[in-house]
């Protein structure tokens, strides 16, 4: 392992942990997000401990890592939803548009909005298929037809769900299959065309089918949108992202290059993990 | 018989307050034997009672005018500080009663006839008619008579004028001013007069024998006025209304002595001679009823009883007797005769049931716990002990079914014979309501006495007012624990609402009557809107209070039961709280708040303790939040207080409402538990 190329954890808390080891494909267009020295605490337990990664901008990145290791709460702080928890305290930045997004005083509602989030499970609300995919675009206080039709069916195009659902659109969105209801719920939260798609395990809880024409809709939506993905299934990783970041009770352990990770990790832990080792 | 300044107004209002502020008062008393003498009862005596209370030495007893048979049910509870000693009476105790005292272990039990007391017929003094027989006045006041025409049949009263019953007397207009049918003065006029009078004129035509059961009832026509319980105001009005007649009690008579005259019935005017010897005819004994057991811890006690024979009470200047209780016939004060059953010898052989029963209760309590002990012990598997015990278990079951069915067939036989006497359909549409009246006029066909509507309708006001009062207060404080407060206070809050649910409805009660109910009606006033002491509104609103903690708690289990995902997807999605709220999760929980509101209608529909208190107790036809009126449940109380048999229908119409309250609330449940169902709710265990 390289020391020089890594860099060292300053917490002297975290002294005799190894520190993260970093070798991540640079976008073009930079980092979308930055987040620096974060840690986090769920009331007295730490579940976080100094995270500092740089999201690429119109790359896929994967979160992976065992049960409990922090992915999802790292995913839930990129758009401020761990507020909704009690007793959560953080510590450190997490830049978007140069911007440190964990101030009290940011526009929760707005950051939302830059930011769509597709969840474990297909979360449709109890409303026809076209409400669900304008609901955004209402809450912003759009009611132009016009804009609505046509953001409905680009964002339905989007999902590729369009052609299954063009003729019901006015049919309650819970009568669709799982894989189909996920679907929506990615036409949903890029209905609004944010810049960031944060996706947690979407497909745990979709059948092989429904997850190939997830990954499927992730590697197009490549490219416009920023996408952070949180999973259990390392073949998934592997297939849709760019970079991956594997994590480790609270830790980043390695970040870089997903072929890298997953053929050639330079971390021990996540080579064991990787191999199927543990977790 | 004069009524107290304190019970002036409604009378089973103010003896239901009194009754809980002596349950209050009793309470601390249950710790230790108490240092006053309780006197409970007859709001007739009161006023002498209380003036026996003022000459006694401090602590003075404490007298509470609740009416006889109220008293007389609080004094059998048994023996004890928590209990009367005394109880005051208008009328001997009734042989149920007695039983009851038995019972509850109530012996010996002394009987003291504290004076008499008589019903006056008063006029102004210039007034035309000075003597009447009871026969004349049961012809002017009873609803049915004989046809004047001699035909035999009984006819709707005919009389008009005082003349067109007897040529002698003047032509003046029918017009008797008295009180009201809540009153013991009406009740005893009933019965010592106009029953009587009706009795004795059946005697001679067999072929009326169907007005038997109407004897006694008051003409309905405007020739009797209801004018209030305070005998003085009725005093008053007769000096305006010079051609009127008026039923007070004697005590008024005494008072107003000069301003009114009393009317001389058949032959023997109203004077203490003639109510004491008996010989007026409208004249009954009042009675004290004590617990010598408690003289070992009550001080005071037989120094209250002797108050009442005190050398310088009861002489002709007396101060009893200024107040107008007649002494009794010498004979009697001196030694009083046991009154009839009333106290009556208890034999031992009375004992044996009792005993039979406490012998076959312990033996089920040992069989009960020698069959708990037997399941603690490892059971061998044995086909027949397995047998046993499914027999054991489906018989419970069998014997809790059947008691569930006793209960439905005591409430449903009752109802069926009051159904033989009224129709139902004068009950379901009629509009007017006073069974009381009938009732006291032995009126068991009641035309357009029993008519519900006006009732129903108090009931529905009162659940209306409470929850358009609770529910957007208890939504309001639903949806802030849900999703603006913490943890932390989202669990202290739920765990004080359930606290607050178990509040008892009697502190609820106390507060509408005593705080909202004068506020409601001040406020009003101040409006310039008229507003009844007792009103529909402050019932409503305080019912309204007390729905609002458990309505509150039942609208957060419906908003618990939102499944979380959908609204995280609305706030990930950059919707505020309030959009996450009226879009996602409202929506979701409308049907576990529906069923929330349901419950509370129908628990609103069915509360008695706060409506009986502060509703007032009239039955009127009106959808003014600021009258008084009464409820269902109000009205069922109000029926049954007092000991009656089951064959009347003042016992039998209780069963009725409560069967038309089921009737209204059940499908009310039944809904909501559906919607609850349906809705994947689990409800908080609060009722």
């Amino acid at each position: 392992m390289n020391a020089a190329a890594v860099t060292q954890a300053m917490d002297p808390t975290v002294a005799g942990i190894e520190p993260t080891v970093y070798h991540v494909t640079s976008s073009p267009d930079g980092a979308a997000l930055d987040v620096r020295n974060f840690n986090l605490w769920y009331g007295e337990a730490q579940a976080l401990y100094d995270v500092n990664m740089e999201i690429q901008k119109g790359l896929v990145t994967a979160l992976i890592g065992p049960s409990g290791c922090g992915k999802s709460t790292l995913l839930r702080c990129l758009n401020r939803m761990n507020d909704l928890v009690d007793d959560v305290k953080i510590s450190g930045e997490i830049i978007v548009n140069e911007e440190n997004i964990c101030r009290p005083a940011i526009d929760v509602i707005a950051l939302r909005k830059l930011m769509g989030m597709v969840f474990q499970k297909p979360n449709p609300f109890a409303m026809s298929i076209y409400e669900n995919v304008v609901y955004p675009l209402r809450v912003d206080g759009v009611s132009n037809k016009k804009v609505l039709n046509e953001t409905c069916e680009r964002a339905l195009r989007g999902a590729a769900l369009w052609n299954e659902v063009k003729d019901r659109l006015q049919e309650s969105a819970l009568g669709l299959s799982g894989g189909q209801q996920q679907r929506l719920c990615i036409a949903r939260a890029i209905a609004s065309d944010p810049e960031i798609l944060l996706m947690d395990e979407p497909c745990s809880a979709l059948d092989p089918i429904a997850t190939a024409k997830i990954e499927e809709l992730i590697d197009e939506l490549k490219g416009h949108y920023t996408i952070v993905i949180v999973t259990h299934n390392m073949q998934q990783a592997a297939r849709v992202s760019d970079n991956t970041a594997f994590m480790y009770l609270g830790r980043l352990i390695e970040y870089g290059n997903t072929d890298t990770v997953f053929t050639n990790p330079k971390a021990k832990r996540t080579s064991d993990y990787v191999t199927g080792r543990f977790g | 018989m004069s009524r107290g300044a304190s019970v002036n107004g409604r009378p089973a209002f103010a003896a239901l307050l009194a009754g809980l502020a002596a349950l209050l008062a009793a309470l601390p008393a249950v710790a230790a034997p108490r240092d006053h003498v309780v006197v409970a009862g007859s709001s007739t005596v009161f006023p002498f009672a209380a003036a026996v209370a003022e000459r006694a030495p401090r602590p003075g007893p404490l007298v509470l005018p609740m009416g006889t048979g109220a008293g007389i049910a609080w004094f059998c509870e048994g023996l004890g500080p928590e209990t009367p000693d005394v109880v005051l009476a208008s009328r001997p105790m009734t042989p149920t009663e007695a039983s009851a005292c038995r019972v509850a272990g109530v012996t010996p039990l002394d009987a003291v006839p504290v004076g008499r007391d008589g019903i006056v017929l008063a006029t102004a003094p210039g007034h035309p008619i000075v003597a009447l027989s009871l026969a004349e006045l049961w012809l002017a006041l009873a609803r049915r008579v004989p046809d004047p025409q001699g035909a035999g049949e009984w006819v709707p009263n005919p009389y008009t004028r005082w003349s067109d019953i007897r040529q002698g007397l003047p032509e003046l207009p029918i017009r008797v001013l008295g009180p009201p049918a809540t009153s013991g003065t009406r009740d005893a006029f009933s019965a010592l007069a106009m029953r009587p009078a009706c009795e004795a004129a059946l005697q001679g035509a067999p072929q009326a024998e169907a007005e038997r059961r109407g004897c006694g009832e008051l003409r309905r026509d405007g020739a009797w006025v209801d004018a209030g319980e305070n005998d003085d105001v009725l005093a008053a009005r007769l000096r305006s209304d010079a051609a009127a007649l008026g039923v007070v009690g004697y005590g008024a008579l005494l008072r107003n002595a000069g301003r009114v005259r009393g009317v001389c019935l058949d032959g023997s005017c109203p004077s203490a001679e003639a109510i004491s010897a008996g010989s007026y005819p409208l004249a009954r004994t009042l009675y004290l009823y004590y617990k010598p057991a408690h003289r070992g811890f009550v001080p005071g006690l037989d120094g209250f009883v002797a108050g009442f024979r005190a050398p310088d009470a009861l002489g002709p200047e007396g101060w009893l007797t200024g107040l107008g209780l007649v002494p009794l016939p010498q004979a009697t004060s001196v030694d009083p005769p046991p009154r009839g059953d009333s106290t009556a010898p208890i034999s031992a052989r009375a004992n044996l049931p009792g005993r039979i029963t406490a012998i076959a209760l312990a033996l089920v309590l040992v069989a009960l716990l020698v069959g708990i002990g037997a399941l603690r012990r490892p059971a061998p598997a044995n086909r027949g002990l397995e047998r046993g015990m499914g027999f054991t278990l489906w018989s419970s079951a069998a014997v809790a079914g059947a008691l569930l069915a006793v209960v439905l067939a005591a409430l449903i036989v009752p109802a069926v014979n009051f159904f033989l006497q009224v129709s139902p359909r004068e009950f379901l549409l009629g509009t007017h309501w006073s069974p009381e009246s009938a009732i006291r006029a032995a009126q068991s066909v009641g035309e357009g006495a029993f008519g519900v509507l006006p009732v129903l309708l108090g009931s529905v006001v009162v659940a209306g007012v409470a929850l358009l009062f609770a529910l957007p207060l208890a939504l309001a404080a639903a949806l802030h624990a849900h999703a603006w407060a913490g943890r932390r206070f989202r669990l202290a809050w739920r765990q004080g609402i359930r606290l607050a649910a178990f509040i008892p409805t009697v502190i609820f009660g106390l507060f509408a009557a005593l705080t909202v109910a004068p506020a409601v009606a001040a406020v009003a006033g101040a409006m310039g809107l008229a507003a009844a002491p007792g009103n529909l509104l402050a019932a409503g609103l305080v019912v309204g209070i007390m729905l609002s903690p458990v309505l509150a708690l039942r609208i957060g289990d419906a908003l618990e039961s939102v499944p979380t995902a959908a609204a995280d997807a609305a706030l990930g999605l950059g919707a505020t709280r309030w959009e996450v709220l009226r879009d996602v999760v409202l929506p979701s929980a409308a049907g576990g708040i529906g069923a929330a509101v349901l419950l509370a209608v129908s628990r609103a529909l069915g509360e008695t303790v706060v409506v009986l208190m502060a509703a007032g107790l009239v039955a009127q036809l009106t959808l003014d939040p600021l009258a008084a009126n009464t409820t269902l449940t109000a009205q069922m109380v109000a029926l049954m207080s007092g000991t009656h048999a089951l064959e009347n229908v003042r016992t039998q119409l209780p069963f009725v409402l409560g069967l038309l309250l089921a009737a209204l609330v059940l499908p009310l449940n039944a809904w909501a538990f559906r919607l609850l169902r349906k809705a994947d709710v689990t409800p908080s265990p609060v009722f």
